[in-house]
């Protein structure tokens, strides 16, 4: 059902704008150009976020640290999550390899990684948009959303579990 | 975001230099590098193409009616003279994409919408309450059925894949909602 979601609202939206008489074609590429903008200008924000998150994995830093007894190998998710969706997805398969995906463990990985965005690039992305560079409380606030979703998928995980 | 950046940055680069050999970092540099070219050329083909969309749509009377109704129901997260016309169509379409989980769509929404919400910002240096409201709700995940999720799971073996919906809503619920009452408490001393 939620397949036929996306055409129809394109088809829909196509419909409508021929109905009304407007210059479709025009439109879609005044929209393009603004597009193209937009996607110059995130460019170097995605760059720098892709590069530290990067060099987190590769240096494999995270795997050391073990904190308050956690599981080392959900702590990287947990920090990883905010910074990059592609590196924390590469955290959730090895995860799922190691300790299948209906454990404690991959239960917890599999609620965290669905119910929190990738908060620090969102922010830094939105943030470029407007020219903004103090922001400093929604990072906070962001976070703590983050730090709450890590806590309470831990909880739910282990009376899944048991 | 600087603090952040940079000492991952140092931290990293330390550690590989003791601990593993200094070759790591440029290694992962370069190939990090070559990563987000190739991200920023899948990014940039989708935003191009929903931008194209969403201008015709926002050129249709109807259906830019049809949004500011939409927005009705989100109206009460965010304060009233802070939000121009434009900026509710934005939001609405911005929230309902991200339900939806088209990802895409919604990253074009977003940054459209808090420009618009910058329009009618008073001090263009600070965040107002409403933008602030408006980035908070597109850091956390408010996708109802988490698709790539489950069909992953489905990909290694899960015995239940689906188990996971309730918990991911209950999770997002609860991590928006402290998100959403610790701007409202941290807030005045931002102001």
């Amino acid at each position: 059902m939620s397949n036929y979601l996306v055409p129809i609202f394109i088809l829909v939206v196509l419909i409508l704008g021929v109905l009304e008489r407007k210059n479709v074609y025009n439109l879609f590429i005044e929209g393009a150009i603004q597009g193209i903008k937009t996607a110059y200008n995130i460019f170097p924000y995605v760059f720098a976020i892709t590069i530290i998150s990067g060099l987190l994995k590769d240096t494999k830093i995270l795997s050391n640290i073990s904190l308050f007894g956690m599981d080392g190998n959900l702590l990287p998710l947990i920090i990883m999550k905010p910074l990059s969706g592609g590196a924390s997805a590469s955290i959730i398969v090895d995860i799922f390899k190691n300790f299948g995906t209906d454990t404690f463990i991959g239960m917890v990985a599999s609620i965290l990684m669905a119910s929190t965005e990738t908060t620090l690039y969102v922010i830094s992305i939105m943030a470029s948009r407007i020219k903004l560079k103090d922001t400093k409380i929604v990072i906070i606030c962001g976070l703590i959303g983050d730090l709450t979703a890590a806590i309470v998928a831990v909880i739910i995980s282990k009376l899944i579990t048991g | 975001m600087s603090i952040i950046f940079s000492f991952i940055f140092i931290i990293c680069v330390i550690f590989s230099c003791v601990f593993l050999s200094p070759n790591i970092v440029l290694e992962s540099i370069t190939n990090s590098a070559k990563g987000a070219i190739e991200n920023i050329c899948i990014i940039a083909s989708m935003l191009i193409f929903w931008s194209g969309i969403f201008n015709i749509m926002s050129n249709t009377k109807l259906l830019s009616k049809i949004s500011k109704k939409l927005y009705s129901v989100f109206s009460f997260l965010f304060k009233k003279d802070e939000v121009s016309d434009k900026a509710k169509e934005y939001i609405s379409l911005n929230l309902a994409s991200n339900i939806m989980g088209v990802g895409n769509a919604a990253t074009v929404n977003s940054l459209n919408g808090i420009e618009e919400l910058q329009k009618s910002n008073k001090d263009k240096k600070k965040l107002n309450k409403s933008m602030a409201t408006f980035i908070l709700l597109n850091t956390s995940s408010l996708q109802i059925i988490p698709t790539s999720m489950i069909s992953l799971r489905v990909l290694y073996g899960s015995q239940n894949p689906s188990a996971i919906i309730i918990p991911v809503i209950i999770v997002s619920v609860i991590s928006l909602s402290v998100a959403l009452i610790s701007l409202n408490l941290i807030w005045r001393f931002y102001e």
